[in-house]
């Protein structure tokens, strides 16, 4: 797979069908871990490659100023995660799909750290993953697709029941108060480093409300008022959009279960308004959207 | 001052507990509870046992307990006819912080010569004063570590006042830098044993297979290279994957930076400081202007900061080759990767002249 | 313990609204220990807290000589400014400095001045101003040359005319094309343009100049063109700053703090600065 993918850019960068590809590397072999990697060089491309290492949500560099003022069309590596961020990105009306070449990968789940493992499996696979819709991502959104297509296999650990679901089902019964208590503490450690919101793909706005002091939102320092206000901000604003990639989750310094939040609130979404974010490029996203229908009983809590 | 001395593990668990029974409040690398095994932090402590000083590979390093993350300056009220300003209530104590590596200690060096530059910062030098640095040379090196590149000859003493080197034997030879860490050591009320010949011998050898465990990079044309390009293309180019994030600033034991802000609470409202990053867009943004608005503008900051502009005022490179940026950095950015392309410029630029 | 970062109160002793968006504060300490010591020389600047919101930085643009009070004028722009602005005569604020290096007038003694300033920029200036002619003995020749976009826009208007009405110095006052109204009796044209047309002579000559960049940036050609040297011209710069002593890393210009090594350069020691500012 890796290798005809590298074959695929090499073909599209020679052609000039686009001027940047953008995909994955080795970073450190030492620790087993890989980082985005740009290529603008044919020559370049045996450094490609692709594994269940690969964490990171390219889609999130469509929106970046620097790159879409340098670049008219860029290729992008996409697996389901990324190829959802592109979809929500595209309904935002925030890229062009005409300047994007997509070539879509099947992602098995990716794994929870950068051990060595042999083979994905319920043990290794992070938590986002199990429940994924998308292993292989909407052939809509393809220019290309790669496929290492996943059978009906009831032991692919993506079929499982998503850990954080599950958490949720205990959770939801205790008392409001302990719930808030739990999440007061964990934003409590929060740093305001911002690596949440710049990892984000659908983190885009050019000046973040966390930025703005004409009015000042929230106070630019970590203190406990401030953290859970950023938090719950940020959550509000991914609510129908989050698309589940867990970069901020996994970014976080200091390991706030972020997606344990963006899970709770899409799952709510999907309750009230059967929608998905990222799924569909045509949709009108949920939150923008009114029916008459809709139910109210979200205003209820 | 130098002196040597050796302790059995048991020795050292005894002795930290008596300092901790002596009312020192004593800080030491914990794991954060509930998080992956990978989260140590530095922690009050209560019996030396809560300690885990087998890596020694803190998340964050000990800048905050000098420098937190949040300070307050000073609080304000209204009494009705104006207003009145307080400092905050702060005793200082003496206190320790045990189980740091040697670039840790650099670290707080670096600052030092920041926070007491002409205008002397109290609320960091106050703390740094009454502190003592109990050092261990490192148990556990990887990848990410460069210290030897940029301190020198491992291990970085300067800045310690007891170091601290666990033998193959698990039996520590203590070093004593200082007055202070001399003061210390009389708590152990025992008669403790000076290190041998033989013991000498194998600390050597301990520290020299540390230092052979540590990867080399040659920095030394950094400088003149970052001093005569500023507008080179390689800004533009060597960062594209770089996200604005404030990680690599937040975790670095040499990023001094802040803002000052206002906590406003019902009955006072307090002045204070918190950490800020180079990397965010509103570091330097006026209402009016932003001098740094493209992202690659900030990430030659940072890297000029750290090797040009703060050796010019400080004469001391503020990195100490930890490798925390490294480790942290969401997208696998490698700032010895970095470092090892701008000194391979700077040595062709030398040849060429 | 001494703490850095603590400002002084002072009270608003009077209040000049210069333009729609440009005021002045006329300052006084609350505590007179701390008035009688105090002292800075002309073109340092200072913290300037509004309780409440937050401090904000600008340079003191009174004279170094006026030790009864001091003064500062702001545009309202951002945050702090905003609510700065709000504040009238009795409102405290606090103060912290004065901080940075300053200009050397007593350095310039026996030598032509000529003051080039634009907008708000003359706050600076003005300090500058004042303190020379403190001691208008020790300098040859003094010009003024100031300009704004419109007659509204003009600032300090009362001072204005006084020094227009002092013979020992010369004064030329102009508004941008357009910005002028039907009692308008100074010059019309960009400031460059007319420092041209009063072509001072680089001998013996310093000039200070202060103003939005873009305006600075042609001062600069002008000045060439007429032989003036880049050790001749002097002006300050301004970067966001917070703490103001050096510590929160953020106003540098290439290894150089403008809270510190600054906010006073001569041109020739921006030419050696990196495009950052």
């Amino acid at each position: 797979m890796e290798q005809i993918l590298r074959e695929k850019v090499k073909e599209l960068l020679k052609q000039k069908t686009i001027d940047l590809f953008i995909g994955y590397s080795i970073s450190d072999p030492d620790k087993n871990t890989y980082k985005p990697f740009f290529i603008t060089d044919p020559r370049q491309v045996d450094k490609l490659t692709y594994n269940s290492y690969c964490f990171n949500n390219l889609a999130l560099y469509l929106t970046k100023d620097e790159l879409k003022n340098r670049y008219k069309k860029i290729g992008l590596l996409c697996k389901g995660c990324d190829a959802r961020a592109v979809i929500t990105l595209c309904q935002e009306n925030q890229i062009e799909r005409d300047s994007v070449y997509i070539i879509a990968v099947t992602c098995n789940g990716v794994y929870r750290d950068n051990q060595h493992y042999e083979k994905i499996s319920k043990d290794n696979i992070a938590d986002k993953c199990p429940g994924c819709k998308v292993t292989n991502p909407p052939a809509s959104i393809a220019d290309e697709i790669i496929e290492d297509a996943i059978k009906d296999d009831k032991d692919n650990p993506v079929n499982m029941q998503s850990p954080i679901s599950v958490w949720w089902e205990n959770f939801d019964k205790l008392p409001n108060e302990t719930k808030w208590l739990y999440f007061k503490a964990e934003f409590d450690k929060c740093i305001k480093c911002y690596a949440c919101r710049q990892v984000c793909p659908l983190c885009y706005c050019t000046i973040c409300i966390a930025d703005q002091n004409l009015p000042r939102f929230f106070s630019k320092s970590s203190d406990a008022s401030g953290n859970a206000a950023w938090n719950i901000v940020r959550a509000y604003h991914l609510t129908g959009r989050c698309i589940g990639c867990g970069e901020c989750e996994r970014v976080c310094p200091v390991r706030i279960p972020l997606m344990k939040i963006n899970k709770r609130m899409s799952q709510a979404v999907k309750e009230f308004f059967d929608y998905e974010g990222g799924l569909d490029k045509e949709a009108p996203p949920a939150l923008v959207t009114f029916k008459n229908d809709d139910d109210e009983n979200l205003f209820h809590g | 001052m130098t002196e040597l001395f050796k302790l059995s593990p048991f020795e050292l668990n005894a002795w930290m507990d008596l300092l901790i029974a002596a009312g020192y409040p004593v800080f030491a690398p914990v794991f954060e509870e509930g998080t992956d095994k990978d989260n140590l932090y530095f922690k009050k402590i209560k019996k030396w046992n809560d300690a885990d000083i087998g890596k020694l590979k803190t998340k964050r390093g000990p800048k905050e307990l000098f420098f937190p993350i949040n300070e307050d300056l000073f609080s304000y009220k209204y009494n009705g006819d104006g207003f009145t300003l307080e400092d905050p209530e702060i005793e200082y104590e003496p206190f320790i912080v045990a189980g740091l590596r040697p670039c840790d200690t650099a670290g707080l060096d670096v600052i030092d010569k920041l926070f007491s530059w002409d205008y002397k910062d109290e609320f960091y030098l106050k703390k740094r004063e009454k502190a003592i640095l109990i050092a261990f040379t490192c148990p556990y090196t990887d990848s990410s570590c460069f210290c030897t590149s940029v301190l020198g000859k491992y291990p970085y003493k300067d800045g310690s006042d007891i170091m601290l080197t666990q033998l193959k034997s698990k039996d520590y030879i203590v070093e004593i830098l200082t007055e202070k860490g001399k003061k210390l050591l009389s708590h152990l009320n025992k008669v403790i044993n000076p290190a041998s010949k033989e013991d000498l011998k194998e600390l050597k050898k301990e520290l020299d297979n540390i230092d052979k465990s540590i990867k080399k990079i040659k920095i030394d044309k950094v400088k003149s290279w970052l001093e005569n390009n500023f507008e080179d293309d390689y800004w533009k180019n060597c960062a594209l994957e770089c996200l604005s994030c404030g990680i690599c600033t937040f975790v670095c034991p040499t990023c001094h930076c802040f803002d000052i802000i206002e906590d406003r609470n019902l009955d006072k409202i307090t002045r204070r400081r918190t950490w800020d990053s180079c990397s965010f867009t509103d570091f330097t943004r006026m209402k009016v202007h932003q001098p740094r608005q493209e992202h690659f503008r900030r990430w030659r900051q940072r890297l000029m900061h750290k090797y040009y502009y703060y050796v010019n005022n400080f004469e001391v490179i503020a990195c100490t080759g930890c490798g925390r940026c490294i480790e942290s950095c969401p997208v696998g950015i490698n700032i010895m990767t970095m470092l090892s392309e701008i000194d391979d410029k700077g040595k062709k630029l030398k040849a060429k002249a | 313990m001494t703490n850095i970062y603590k400002p002084f109160v002072m009270e608003i002793i009077k209040s000049f609204q210069e333009t729609p968006d440009v005021k002045t504060f006329r300052l006084k300490f609350k505590n007179d220990e701390i008035a009688k010591n105090f002292s800075f020389k002309t073109g340092q600047f200072g913290e300037y807290t509004v309780f409440g919101v937050g401090e904000t930085t600008f340079c003191i643009s009174s004279s170094a000589f006026q030790k009864d009070y001091i003064e500062c004028s702001f545009k309202k722009v951002g945050e702090v400014t905003t609510a700065l602005e709000r504040l009238d005569k009795g409102d405290e604020i606090g103060f912290r400095g004065p901080y940075g290096n300053w200009f050397e007038i007593d350095e310039w003694a026996g030598k032509n001045l000529v003051f080039v300033a634009g907008g708000i920029g003359l706050a600076p200036i003005r300090s500058c101003f004042l303190s020379c002619l403190a001691q208008r003995e020790k300098y040859k020749d003094i010009t003024m040359i100031y300009g704004a976009r419109s007659v509204s826009d003009l600032v300090y208007k009362t001072q204005l005319n006084e020094w227009e009405k002092r013979d020992d110095i010369k004064t030329i006052y102009t508004v941008d094309p357009g910005g002028e109204n039907s009692s308008w009796k100074g010059k019309i044209g960009f400031v460059p343009t007319i420092l041209e047309k009063a072509d001072p002579k680089p001998d013996n000559t310093v000039v200070i100049t202060c103003g939005p960049p873009i305006m600075i940036k042609f001062v600069l050609k002008s000045l060439k063109k007429m032989n003036f040297e880049d050790e001749q011209i002097i002006t300050t710069l301004e970067m966001k700053m917070k703490c103001g002593i050096g510590k929160c890393g953020r106003c540098n210009i290439g290894p150089y703090y403008v809270c510190k090594h600054g906010p006073v350069f001569s041109m020739a020691q921006i030419k050696d600065f990196p495009l950052e500012y």
